[in-house]
């Protein structure tokens, strides 16, 4: 019989299990430690295995510091409720361009999903309105001017400099 | 019956990176989407809406609506997957007996539930909760775990059964799940076929994995090994299959690499393209 008690009591397993395994609680009683330590690598391999895919300007030119970056990250933050790996890397990107620690090479990526996404408070949604930046990048030397309007979609303009 | 009349065949979890290959495999009847990928409110990609009109199935694979899960269904992931099956046109869809969220955080993962009679009724709820709102049938997939939860565990196929006997809901049979289940709990593959009912069937995953640290991880990024072809083989002889699925999520093989694996998988289910044509003849 599915009580509100028993209900209680699966939510607060389930929550420890989760906060467990993502980094932000104890392990839970009763469940081996080596097989959830073994859960936890392959959570935390998958969720920078996605984030590599969709960012792949982003992680190639961190290289080799791609996995320390992204697993200090990955501690500190909870997956986002909303857009994915994608909301996730964008997450990442932004605690590296306030440490300015991203790379060069990374900004026109970056620039190109925000044109399309906007940040959300449970993660990313997609952008419906007006948005507008102008950005100059480095390599090649280019000036970019990224456009939305309403109806009539996006626009990626540039030119040498 | 409704699955007597519908035979889906030969399938690819589809990816963009095996799009072209896709495209070019000729026996293929049926391929799988990540609901999550697809937003419902935009027009399909042309990429699907080409399968489509080759004469494939779609159907939609939901990997977030977290059926076992105590915290209520998102009612915009449950309309968003009602949307997809009614714009792929599709027979049904396919969720899993998991949960992948709780205490408002996300597990980014699916995630095994504990076995008791107080989590089949809730995972019953949410089922005929997503039942009610989708006009076709479900099906419900059995998911791998590398642990266990403590204390007073029901037998995996048992839970199971009880679920899909209390919801009427479909099949759809990881047979890399079960083989990496019990490689890693113990336990009897075959009891899965001996206690489920087969009669309720859709179709049937198979997938590759590798061995690490004493553990048997069910990558989606390996061959698929031969005892999860044993598996198919054996039930094949004992129900009709409807469909049989490849997931292949990572390291993707050469083309004919994925080929051979394709033929080597129809081998085990012991399909031919004879046999095809007869099932066709007499739906």
């Amino acid at each position: 019989m599915l009580t509100p008690d028993a209900l209680a009591r699966i939510a607060r397993e389930q929550e420890e299990l989760v906060r467990s395994l993502t980094g932000k609680g104890e392990d839970p009683a009763g469940i081996d430690a080596h097989r959830l330590h073994a859960t936890r690598q392959t959570l935390a391999r998958k969720r920078a295995g996605a984030v590599a895919k969709l960012y792949p300007r982003l992680s190639q030119s961190l290289a080799d510091d791609f996995p320390r970056l992204f697993e200090t990250f990955a501690a500190e933050t909870l997956l986002p409720q909303e857009g994915g790996a994608l909301a996730d890397g964008r997450a990442f990107a932004r605690s590296l361009q306030k440490a300015k620690k991203c790379p060069e090479a990374a900004r026109p990526e970056l620039l190109q999903v925000d044109l399309y996404w906007r940040r959300s408070r449970q993660g990313l949604a997609r952008r419906r309105g007006f948005f507008l930046r102008l950005a100059r990048f480095h390599d090649p030397r280019r000036f970019v001017v990224a456009l939305r309007l309403p109806w009539l979609g996006v626009f990626w303009i540039e030119w040498a400099r | 019956m409704w699955r007597r009349r519908l035979n889906l065949g030969l399938g690819i979890g589809w990816r963009p990176e095996l799009a072209r290959w896709t495209e070019g495999r000729r026996d293929l009847g049926f391929v799988e989407v990540i609901a999550e990928d697809l937003d419902p409110g935009r027009s399909l990609p042309t990429v699907i809406r080409n399968l489509r009109q080759q004469g494939l199935q779609v159907i939609p694979h939901g990997i977030s609506l977290s059926l076992g899960g105590a915290e209520p269904l998102l009612p915009k992931k449950v309309q968003a997957l009602a949307a997809l099956a009614r714009q792929l046109e599709s027979p049904f869809v396919s969720e899993h007996v998991a949960f992948v969220r709780a205490g408002g955080a996300e597990a980014g993962h699916l995630l095994p539930l504990s076995r008791t009679p107080e989590g089949i009724e809730l995972v019953c709820r949410n089922v005929r909760q997503l039942q009610d709102a989708l006009p076709v049938p479900l099906a419900l997939e059995n998911v791998a775990g590398l642990f266990e939860w403590p204390q007073g565990q029901m037998e995996e196929a048992d839970f199971f059964r009880e679920i899909l006997e209390r919801t009427g809901a479909l099949l759809l049979l990881d047979l890399a799940n079960i083989h990496a289940n019990t490689r890693n709990h113990g336990g009897d593959p075959l009891t899965w076929l001996d206690l489920l009912p087969l009669d309720r069937l859709a179709y049937v995953h198979v997938a590759g994995g590798i061995e690490r640290n004493g553990l048997y991880h069910d990558t989606h990024a390996h061959p698929v090994p031969p005892a999860v072809l044993d598996l198919l083989a054996e039930l094949a002889r004992r129900t009709d299959v409807p469909g049989v699925l490849l997931e292949r999520d990572d390291a993707y093989p050469e083309s004919h690499e994925l080929d051979a694996e394709l033929d080597q998988i129809k081998k085990a289910w012991g399909r031919s393209e004879r046999q095809r044509s007869i099932d066709h003849a007499h739906p």
